[in-house]
């Protein structure tokens, strides 16, 4: 098991030097998602400021967080793989990985947390000056179980956003694009916009039914501080068993695309 | 004078050129706009389901009503797609160009390869992508009970124009950086995704912010403007000063594109 895993940490660390090569593109790439918030949080600081009281729940303090988490967890597990995987299904690149002892899916999934790597060491810098620049506005979570469960979270968020992403490339073996509508459906119910409690109830029951919400959503909450430990065990089992459908469904789409693969020339 | 005059038509001759075989290369995938009108519908409808929840709790938002806000996605949807369309697919690939090599084939051209750069593909089909930003200008226009007159309109136009230039000069001259960092790949998304920064109220930006926001980062400027220039709230003062700092930053782009040329070695053989 060690020795099979082995070959896969060597894409992880040359995956890691290529980024950490390009350290400072990378910085900039991630410091405009991570200042991305500084407008939403004027905009929300304007709103608090304008009217009264707290909005379902919601202080202007707890909106400022769950901004900045947002974007730090968006980074977190953002993922390469529906492109990479696109183009080597479109592009023929696929042949050659076919041809490889190596599992496609470890592949990928190695390479991109090697890529992760710069990204996440960017992240923490550029997290850092969020923080103070909004000090005062802030209020950390007391309780202390929040910061290992949210990191737990967090993973699981990674592996379920990875999976999803790589379904979405593997869905190039059908067709050149990804799917419409797709994006649009993460952004909305996976909390991007605002956060789910202030959406409209049926909205909110449709969240509740996609997977987005256990990508983004739930992690920000459980870092926030803004779950009970129940709520928090319903979220994990709800991120492990979206994790089964996305596994079930890569090995579907593998099976089914691959059939259909067809290369030309050398 | 009329070197100029023949100047200016082979610019737009070539140009137009560039543009009609882009054009013919984007209507092969004709179908894309459908699923980008979906994406792009949907984008401005979470736009709005934002306001509408925040003007929820509060009444006017930076000295802006839900009404002018509904205007301001509208154009702020107008400008992204104008941009998207003109300066996005050749911006994209500029990194490249430079860190490639392939800038070599562009300099050795009789006419501006700033330009050539700059403007050499479009992504024509993506113009459908304007209608939902348009239907939200319409319907709050409407409901604001206002109908802009003939030169409100025609400064508003000018203005979001002056806006797409300001965004032209400052990412066009971002992305010189290549010259001096190479491999900045990621560079490409910086500007414009600083600019979306342009999609709220500009009074939501108070002291130091707001000096900033109107000078170095001109978010404000490339929507705020067109908005109320179509409610008939411009001046003469606004104008001229997008207009200048519009120009400014074009003509600054080119100075940093001279020095970046200065540092350029052919990459190729």
């Amino acid at each position: 098991m060690i020795d099979e895993l082995s070959k896969y940490r060597r894409h992880f660390s040359l995956t890691a030097q290529q980024f950490l090569a390009y350290r400072f593109s990378v910085f900039c790439s991630i410091s405009v998602d991570v200042f991305y918030p500084i407008a939403l949080i004027l905009f929300w600081k304007a709103v608090y400021g304008a009217g009264e009281g707290a909005i379902a729940g919601f202080d202007l303090s707890d909106m400022v967080m769950y901004m900045i988490v947002k974007s730090f967890v968006s980074v977190f597990i953002h993922v390469r793989a529906p492109e990479s995987v696109r183009k080597d299904i479109v592009g023929g690149g696929m042949t050659r990985h076919l041809l490889i002892p190596a599992s496609y899916l470890l592949t990928h999934f190695f390479q991109n947390t090697g890529y992760k790597v710069s990204v996440w060491i960017s992240m923490t810098v550029l997290l850092a000056l969020l923080f103070l620049f909004f000090l005062d506005d802030l209020q950390f979570a007391d309780e202390l179980w929040v910061y290992p469960g949210g990191l737990l979270a967090l993973i699981l968020a990674y592996l379920l956003m990875f999976h999803f992403c790589f379904c979405l490339g593997l869905v190039s073996f059908w067709t050149e694009s990804t799917p419409p509508l797709i994006a649009p459906l993460q952004v909305l119910f996976g909390g991007s916009v605002v956060p789910l409690v202030l959406l409209p109830e049926v909205l909110q029951k449709l969240a509740d039914l996609l997977p987005f919400k256990s990508m983004l959503y739930f992690p920000i909450m459980v870092l926030i501080g803004k779950l009970s430990p129940e709520a928090f065990l319903y979220g994990i089992a709800m991120q492990a068993l979206w994790l089964l459908i996305m596994l079930a469904g890569v090995k579907l789409l593998w099976w089914r695309g691959g059939r259909r693969y067809a290369a030309y020339g050398g | 004078m009329q070197p100029m005059v023949a100047s200016l038509a082979k610019y737009l001759r070539v140009v137009g050129r560039l543009w009609r075989i882009s054009a013919q290369r984007s209507l092969a995938f004709r179908w894309q706009f459908v699923g980008d009108l979906l994406d792009e519908s949907f984008a401005v409808a979470f736009s709005l389901l934002m306001f509408d929840i925040a003007y929820d709790h509060t009444p006017v938002i930076g000295g802006w009503d839900q009404k002018k806000a509904i205007l301001l996605v509208g154009v702020f949807q107008t400008y992204t797609v104008l941009v998207g369309v003109f300066l996005m697919p050749s911006l994209n690939t500029m990194s490249n160009t430079i860190h490639g090599g392939d800038l070599d084939g562009l300099l050795l051209r009789p006419v501006s390869a700033q330009i050539l750069l700059s403007l050499r593909q479009i992504q024509i089909t993506g113009i459908v992508k304007i209608a939902p930003g348009f239907a939200v200008m319409v319907y709050a226009l409407r409901d604001l009970g206002h109908m802009p007159g003939l030169l409100d309109m025609v400064l508003a136009i000018v203005l979001l124009l002056a806006g797409v230039g300001i965004v032209y000069g400052m990412w066009f001259a971002s992305m010189t950086l290549e010259f001096w960092f190479s491999g900045l790949w990621s560079w490409v998304r910086f500007v414009p995704r600083l600019f979306s920064f342009a999609q709220y109220p500009g009074g939501i930006y108070k002291g130091m912010t707001r000096v900033v926001f109107l000078t170095v980062l001109p978010v404000i400027v490339v929507t705020n403007f067109p908005t109320e220039a179509l409610l008939g709230q411009w001046s003469a003062g606004r104008v001229i000063y997008s207009l200048g700092l519009s120009l400014l930053l074009i003509g600054l782009s080119h100075l940093s594109w001279r020095r970046g040329l200065r540092r350029y070695s052919s990459a190729s053989s």
